[in-house]
């Protein structure tokens, strides 16, 4: 080691010795917060597995919703046998055909399945549900003029103008995310 | 990481280590700052990423510093922009400027110096001669061997001598 080395080296010692700065005190009081909000939010695991558990065996458990039935919309069709013996089938009226072809397009089962795909919007700036928290979806008829005060760019002029939506309300009572539902998709 | 007390020990023992690793790395306060709190926060959410058969919680803690300092660098280079003439400027020495290193001016001058060392050896200096740990300890955080070590440390200080030796003759 060199004598300019060694110059070197206590210099560096004394530069580490005077330095003084050091975390600010708040920091280890934001630390310890985030530690016991990690606790409480992680910290119940039996009763978040017992929780998970008792729900996925409720809808193993669960017996079958009954199946939606619908009037026919068409008279049921006579056996082949007797079809084969019976004169030809007379057109159907165009009133029935409508109704069919109504039938074929927009089942109730695939709008419902279509309105649950949608996905919920975050309310911009609203604060994160926790895994704990309560929440409710409730559908409502709002006036364009919430949805700018919560944030959304809505076009158009008329801030009276009313859309149907589901809301996630949680647990404090305030609004967390929206869904809009589609035009025609209302139950 | 059980309970806040343990936190709190081993927060009060590391913090400003860990702190002044970051300031002698980057020579910004709110980057130490920034890095002291994603180094604890880390702690905070994965306690099982420490493993002590590895090492120690320095060594750990440390080696989560390295890699937001960084990250932070690699991020904002404006710490390698320091004006040749400004330096010069500041460094008052008279003589021998090695011999009057003590002084605060130029301790200033040699922390300067420090921050435009190219990051690998500014690391080996950094935590060898300012935070003094062993040369193992280094070659643990930085994730090479100690031979490694001992080069870039002697190459770095070499590297110093010439910037320092180079401006008084300006």
């Amino acid at each position: 080691m060199t004598g300019n080395e060694r110059i070197l080296i206590a210099a560096l010692k004394a530069m580490a010795a005077v330095e003084t700065r050091g975390p600010s005190p708040l920091l280890e009081q934001k630390l310890l917060q985030a530690m016991r909000c990690k606790r409480s939010r992680w910290g119940r695991p039996a009763g978040l597995a017992a929780l998970a558990a008792a729900l996925t065996l409720a809808a193993v458990l669960r017996p079958p919703s009954e199946k939606l039935t619908f009037p026919p919309l068409l008279p049921a069709s006579p056996p082949a046998l007797l079809i084969s013996e019976r004169k030809p089938v007379p057109p159907v009226p165009k009133t029935v055909k409508r109704l069919q072809v109504a039938r074929k397009r927009r089942p109730i089962q695939k709008l419902v399945a279509e309105r649950e795909q949608d996905p919920l919007i975050r309310i911009p700036y609203s604060a994160s549900l926790d895994p704990t928290d309560r929440a409710e979806l409730v559908r409502v008829s709002m006036p364009a003029a919430q949805l700018l005060s919560w944030g959304f760019p809505i076009s158009g002029s008329d801030p009276n103008f009313r859309i149907d939506a589901d809301v996630l309300v949680g647990g404090d009572g305030l609004a967390r995310a929206v869904r809009f539902i589609r035009t025609g998709a209302k139950k | 990481m059980s309970d806040a007390g343990e936190f709190t020990e081993i927060y009060r023992q590391h913090a400003t280590p860990v702190y002044r690793f970051a300031l002698h790395m980057s020579g910004s306060e709110a980057v130490a700052e920034e890095v002291t709190q994603d180094v604890f926060l880390a702690l905070i959410r994965q306690p099982g990423g420490y493993d002590r058969q590895r090492g120690n919680i320095a060594g750990y803690l440390y080696g989560i510093a390295r890699h937001m300092v960084h990250r932070h660098l690699a991020h904002d280079r404006r710490f390698q922009q320091v004006d040749e003439a400004d330096d010069a400027e500041q460094f008052l020495a008279e003589g021998d400027p090695l011999e009057d290193l003590t002084r605060s001016t130029e301790l200033q001058a040699l922390q300067d110096a420090v921050l435009r060392l190219p990051e690998k050896y500014r690391e080996a200096i950094v935590l060898c001669d300012l935070q003094e740990l062993s040369y193992e300890s280094a070659a643990s955080v930085i994730g090479c061997a100690v031979g490694t070590v001992r080069s870039r440390l002697h190459r770095g200080r070499g590297m110093l001598i010439a910037k320092l030796q180079a401006r008084c003759t300006v």
